[in-house]
């Protein structure tokens, strides 16, 4: 009550902000494409004389408020569609509601509109934020398949943790640290294996957001970057396909009417696994994938709209010859409501269910035995009101109901046992504030508690700012801190290529981390835009397993998690440098960062595991003529650290018949792989065959086959095993029987020296041709 | 030229800045002694047995074998009793081996290794 009494003032103040609505001119309504209905989300919304507008928030809606002049041109503005203007006077009525249906124009004929860009640039706060949505990538180079990870991984601050990783590693921050969002639902595996494609089909992706760093109070529970992608919602107009069909991947997206909604379901599945051994590539990859992403949705009424949301994804990988089995996949499903309550309030609300396992076997039944389940239920309301185009709030809550297991067990003994099932609870607050034509302030703050600490209540704050030089120049500044509860298993030995996932429990503090940062962009001309960017993290209490303890050890049932797991601290901090022309004939962006990623635990300070000083990145398509376009993606990136070894010792253990040895290890993480260099070439023709559009598409993955070095083996050779344990084998001077392999008896096959261990280098991707089909109906 | 600079001066910066200022220590391989025991405790020492080698560099050109010790003097003492371990007949030299049977009313036994290695 005494609470409640010292805060009545400051309630009041919020409710008559809220609710005390000025009889000014307004307008207000949804944008949509024209041909299929879908809401556009970011489209340019202004008036011309004036000046004053804003971008369609993620349900397409807009709202321009005190719109002081009595006839006024209203304009909307959206990249790939055409442009639209309409007259409007408030003389008789001044609240007036627009649903504006866009025409979508073709993309050779698109140009960026630069007055819709300036607007946009002068009321939104952007550090860190790149949009990533398909007009873009289509507008944007792309490669033959698009795909948005492989678009991510080309921004400067972005890297994998290796080549065959699914996780990304946005400016020094772990995979884990990343928030992705499919429709408001946390995806916790977002990528397949190889990082060549992600889980997110692109046709059916109306919109994703990447902000890698700096976000503000609407997101949490993560410590580095948020990845924010919405389904698109299907033709409401008529029915219509695609298919895709490549030596990698087919792939089919079908939608129509549902209802007062639309419909999508898209699909895809790799098939490598049946083409590679085929082809004359001395290469063999037992792994396919598969997604599953659909959405339905129907109006109820002007106001109230319902939609169904769903995913399911699975990565199968089996070496027979290793005794090797692994699966993992996600499922999702979700149910929003959206509230239009009046003209500056509307509100969605959701109800999810995220399901997350791995699955992992080496050595059969007598062996590696590991499953780890994560389910994630989830509530939420998310609120904003537009008092007016210089002030807006959002507010929200969250509660999440977590469940985790992880077990571990070898030859039926069981290694590791943990279930916990935490609770998490989240409320949020935000303001968008102009106070003048120079500054757009955004704070916010996000109060977060969870079950295994009960008696804490975790508060975020957060702030962005931008500050307007002119219509092309802006200094961009974000600070906060940040939260998380839920991580995955870290081991700076050995990269990690599936997650686990676990809950921090009573004995344990949440991960935190404190991150600023600045930067300065500029818009050049037509479609050219410069932006540096500076960055600092600082992050605490990182569980990570630390080897030391034997492998005959006692297992750890029900123990606390800092009886595995190390908490360790971290920083990082870096700059980058980002030039992208978004028109003419040569498009496409360079990125250059420089970056920091260390850790610190018991006292000793290394690299991260995947710690590289210096990435540049070239993605650029070039439109020949209206049938032809190539493109490229090209990659340059600094050794990445890694633990070296630098000696071994014979190990016997009872029961083992072959020889066994163990090796030592030098600096944590002090050594380099050699740099990592890699080319993507690809060309396109299009084709218009009786009014139907179809598109031939060839691509060239690793096209010098640069054999990139993923990890280093140290494998114990001796003299007599008929294996060229050194690999010094020549063919053109040591073969003999012509079956282009060392056998036993040629030279330098069972040679003196190689009773010994090797350094032996592992290289992943060869170089990958495909060609591919798409074609629309 | 205001536009020039500020990018040079972010490329100077990078110049500068990228310098690895980080001097984090080395952990140079030194060689080691090696022993493995492989003894169950509350029981007679019939068969345990103890390995001896020295470990190798990365670099060391020398084959695997060559790093057991056939010439260690292996003891084990406890109990008020010290026990040397014989070396295995029928290898190499690189296996010691303790043959012993205690009294079955010794509920626990400490040991304690003793490795000289002839030079």
């Amino acid at each position: 009550m005494k609470l409640l009494k010292r805060n009545s003032i400051a309630i009041s103040v919020w409710l008559g902000i809220i609710f005390c609505q000025q009889s000014t001119n307004q307008v207000y309504g949804f944008i949509t494409d024209s041909t299929s209905g879908e809401a556009l989300i970011g489209a340019n919304v202004f008036i011309r004389e004036s000046g004053q507008g804003m971008a369609t928030d993620n349900n397409g809606y807009y709202v321009l408020s005190n719109i002081a002049i009595q006839e006024a041109q209203l304009v909307v503005s959206y990249v790939g569609y055409k442009r639209y203007e309409k007259s409007i006077n408030f003389s008789e009525i001044a609240s007036q509601n627009y649903n504006i249906a866009l025409q979508p124009e073709s993309i050779e004929l698109m140009q960026v509109d630069v007055t819709a860009e300036e607007i946009e640039r002068l009321n939104k706060i952007e550090p860190s934020r790149v949009n990533l949505s398909p007009r873009i990538l289509k507008a944007q180079p792309s490669l033959a398949e698009p795909d948005i990870f492989r678009t991510i991984q080309s921004l400067p601050g972005v890297l994998t943790t290796s080549e065959f990783s699914t996780g990304l590693v946005i400016r020094g921050g772990n995979t884990d640290q990343n928030l992705i969002l499919l429709d408001g639902i946390t995806v916790y595996n977002p990528s397949h294996l190889g990082g060549l494609f992600s889980n997110f089909i692109v046709d059916a992706v109306k919109d994703a957001e990447l902000i890698k760093g700096g976000y503000n109070a609407e997101y949490g529970g993560r410590l580095s970057a948020v990845l924010d992608i919405r389904s698109r919602e299907g033709n409401r107009n008529n029915f219509e396909g695609s298919s895709s069909v490549s030596l990698l991947s087919a792939q089919t997206t079908l939608e129509g009417p549902f209802l007062n909604g639309a419909w999508l379901v898209a699909g895809r599945r790799t098939y490598f696994d049946k083409i590679l051994p085929l082809l004359p590539v001395n290469f063999d990859l037992p792994y396919y994938f598969y997604d599953l992403q659909g959405h339905v949705f129907t109006d109820l009424n002007e106001k109230d709209r319902i939609s169904l949301s769903f995913y399911r994804g699975v990565d199968d990988l089996k070496f027979k010859d290793l005794d090797l089995e692994s699966d993992w996949g996600n499922k999702t499903l979700s149910l929003s409501y959206r509230r239009v309550f009046n003209e500056k309030l509307i509100g969605n609300f959701l109800a999810a269910n995220s399901q997350f396992y791995t699955r992992f076997g080496l050595g059969g039944d007598a062996g590696i035995q590991e499953y780890n389940p994560l389910s994630d239920q989830t509530l939420s309301g998310d609120l904003a009101y537009f008092h007016n185009q210089d002030f807006n709030v959002f507010f929200g809550a969250q509660a999440k109901s977590l469940s985790i297991t992880y077990n571990s067990k070898f030859n039926d003994r069981i290694l590791f046992d943990s279930q916990t099932k935490p609770f998490e609870t989240a409320f949020y607050t935000k303001i968008k504030w102009k106070p003048n034509q120079r500054f757009i302030i955004e704070p916010g703050v996000r109060l977060i508690t969870f079950s295994s600490h009960s008696d804490g209540l975790y508060p975020d704050l957060r702030l962005s700012t931008k500050f307007i030089i002119d219509e092309s120049r802006f200094i961009n500044f974000a600070i906060g801190n940040y939260h998380q509860f839920i991580s995955t298993f870290q081991d700076d030995f050995t990269a990690q290529i599936l997650d686990s996932w676990f809950a921090i429990d009573e004995t344990g503090e949440p991960s935190r981390a404190s991150q600023a940062v600045l930067g300065y962009e500029q818009f050049i001309g037509r479609g050219l835009k410069v932006q540096i960017e500076g960055y600092y993290k600082k992050i605490t209490d990182m569980l990570t397993y630390e080897e030391s303890r034997a492998t005959t050890d006692g297992s750890f049932e029900n123990k606390s998690l800092l009886d595995l797991l190390t908490p360790a601290d971290g920083y990082a901090y870096g700059a980058e440098l980002f030039i992208q022309q978004s028109t003419g004939k040569l498009s496409g962006w360079a990125g250059y960062s420089w970056s920091v990623s260390r850790k610190l635990m018991n006292g000793k300070e290394y690299f991260t595991n995947w710690d590289r000083s210096h990435v540049i990145n070239v993605l650029a398509n070039y439109q020949a003529s209206p049938k032809w376009e190539y493109n490229l993606k090209f990659t340059l990136q600094s050794g990445q650290a890694f633990t070296p070894i630098n000696g071994y010792f014979l190990q016997n253990l009872p029961g083992e018949t072959q020889q066994g040895y163990r090796t030592i290890p030098a600096t944590r993480n002090g050594g380099r792989y050699p740099s990592f260099h890699r080319l993507d070439l690809g060309a396109v023709r299009h084709f218009d065959f009786k009014g139907r559009k179809f598109d031939v598409f060839m691509q060239v993955i690793n096209a010098y086959n640069r054999k990139n070095i993923f990890t280093y083996t140290y494998p114990l050779g001796n003299t007599f095993n008929g294996i060229d344990d050194d690999r010094d084998w020549d063919r053109k001077d040591h073969e003999n029987n012509g079956n282009g392999r060392p056998d036993k008896g040629e030279p330098n096959v069972d040679e003196d020296d190689e009773g010994r261990i090797q350094r032996n280098p592992v290289s992943l991707f060869p170089i990958i041709p495909t060609i591919g089909i798409t074609w629309n109906f | 030229m205001k536009k020039i600079n500020l990018y040079f001066l972010f490329i100077l910066f990078m110049l500068f800045g990228a310098c690895d200022n980080f001097n984090d220590p080395e952990s140079p391989y030194l060689e080691k002694y090696v022993v493995f025991g492989n003894i169950s405790g509350n029981m007679p020492m019939i068969d345990d047995t103890i390995y001896v080698s020295r470990s190798a560099s990365l670099d060391e050109i020398i084959d695997a074998d060559q790093l057991w010790i056939n010439d260690a003097i292996v003891t084990i003492s406890g109990d008020g009793n010290e026990y040397q371990a014989s070396l295995v007949p029928g290898h190499s030299g690189d296996i010691k081996q303790i043959h012993q049977l205690f009294s079955k009313q010794a509920s626990s036994i400490n040991f304690q290794f003793q490795l000289m290695v002839k030079s």
